[in-house]
């Protein structure tokens, strides 16, 4: 950012802001190279950089993305209507005929505007109201010509503009997009797959673990070298047919081993019926793993685990290795009902052997927006003091939170509200 | 894969057009 307005800076553009033409030219090159920046930081905030994904999270890292994407797109209609105005009010013209020569003719120019109009494309598309109508395959594919949008944009801005007419500022510009599409390309593309080539992960076994919910259980050799903690998730590519290049995020159910992973997943919507329908032998592509809900997070020996649904599984996985004494960890187990709940036995098993308290808490979900079981709705227990009420020292705990997105909102309110601190509390959107 | 296929392609046809009317009809500075 420093660099591209100090750019703008020896371009003399403070100086020309004084008259209307020149004005109107200057803040066209400033709103484009700012966009420009901020575009690139995008296209580096997704590259899935490993030390980036550890350091954020890849669910904060999504909402910045996303809200970068549209003040980067705000600058980008400044910086065409900038231009667009300057060269009218240049030409003295009455007519809309020198936008002719400046979007379409004019050396680059095509590659600019076909290259805007593709960032407004995905711009639009991923509005909420938009993108909720979209398949997600859709709308990722969509948002794939993003790529190709900023690609061709690059050359008007690096071949053209009076900005990058020094060699000094021309390398520079070539040198970062050229390192951004290097890291799209090692750590989005090459990466996964050299992963996934040398562990060799393959199905091993589907089970049913009731209420519409599967395991599948995959083996591989050396998977240490993933570096997987308990809490993470990985996006999943069975090779299994047509359809195997939509990925599908999925946590980690069990604590993960140097020759298995297993993941639990709902059994509806297309990749959960396809992943129930797998077949042992499959194999598997995997990007990953992300997430930083992981025991890394930790602050305090005590922890509270808080699942809604199959939200268990990341939690399951952290409760199993993570270092705690017996009577330190509470569980709290919100499902709808009882033959919603899944790892019966598994979670039985852990309270017994690692000493975990375990609070089941069936019921149906509330209209009022409360963490807790319906179906009562107002029974005059403020939710703050009823999570306080269960787990008393909760502030000198570590809070996970995993469930819907809603429930989890409830629960890190309550959680504030009890005397809880924001680093305390550690949860992960499914911001895919 | 077919979806991809689609992107790949429509991505390349783009770019040949584009280049061609770069090297063609495409004049000086804007």
């Amino acid at each position: 950012m420093v660099a591209v307005v100090l750019l703008w800076v020896v371009r003399q553009g403070p100086l020309r802001l004084t008259g209307l033409v020149p004005g109107l030219e200057s803040v066209g090159l400033l709103t484009g190279l700012l966009s420009a920046d901020l575009l690139l930081l995008q296209v580096f905030l997704l590259a899935r950089i490993p030390w980036v994904e550890r350091a954020w999270g890849h669910d904060v890292l999504a909402r910045r993305h996303g809200w970068l994407g549209f003040v980067s797109f705000a600058l980008m209609v400044a910086h065409v209507i900038a231009f667009g105005f300057e060269r009218l009010l240049r030409d003295d013209s009455t007519s809309w005929a020198p936008l002719w020569p400046l979007f379409v003719t004019a050396s680059w120019m095509l590659w600019a505007s076909v290259g805007t109009l593709l960032v407004v494309g995905v711009t639009l598309t991923s509005l909420r109201a938009v993108r909720r109508r979209l398949r997600y395959e859709s709308w990722h594919l969509l948002h794939l010509y993003g790529y190709l949008g900023v690609g061709l944009a690059l050359p008007h801005q690096i071949l053209d503009s009076s900005d990058f007419s020094s060699d000094l500022a021309r390398r520079y510009w070539w040198s970062v997009w050229g390192l951004a599409a290097a890291a799209v390309l090692v750590f989005r593309i090459g990466l996964p797959l050299w992963r996934s080539a040398t562990c060799r992960l393959r199905v091993t076994s589907v089970t049913p673990e009731g209420a519409g919910v599967v395991s599948v259980v995959l083996g591989g050799r050396a998977l240490h070298r993933l570096g997987t903690r308990s809490g993470q998730f990985f996006v999943w590519r069975f090779l299994d047919g047509p359809g195997w290049t939509r990925g599908h995020p999925y946590t980690i159910s069990a604590a993960p081993t140097d020759d298995q992973l297993r993941i639990t997943l709902q059994a509806a919507g297309d990749g959960g019926t396809r992943a129930a329908r797998l077949r042992p032998g499959t194999r598997v592509l995997v990007e990953g793993p992300y997430g930083t809900m992981t025991a890394e997070r930790r602050r305090h020996p005590g922890m509270l685990a808080m699942a809604a649904g199959v939200g268990i599984t990341p939690l399951r996985a952290l409760l199993e290795d993570t270092p705690y004494a017996p009577g330190e960890t509470v569980l709290v187990y919100r499902y709808s009902s009882p033959e919603h709940e899944i790892f019966v036995t598994e979670i039985a098993a852990l309270a017994e052997r690692r000493g975990v308290r375990v609070v089941h808490l069936p019921g149906t979900r509330r209209a009022d927006g409360s963490w807790r079981p319906g179906p009562t709705d107002d029974d005059g227990v403020d939710d703050a003091q009823a999570l306080r009420d269960l787990v008393p020292d909760l502030a000198e705990r570590d809070i996970f939170v995993c469930g819907p997105p809603d429930w989890t909102r409830a629960v890190r309110r309550a959680a504030r509200a009890a005397g809880a601190g924001r680093e305390q509390i550690h949860t992960e959107d499914f911001a895919w | 894969m077919r979806r991809l296929l689609v992107w790949v392609g429509v991505t390349v046809v783009l770019l040949v057009l584009l280049v061609v009317w770069q090297l063609t009809v495409a004049s000086g500075r804007p």
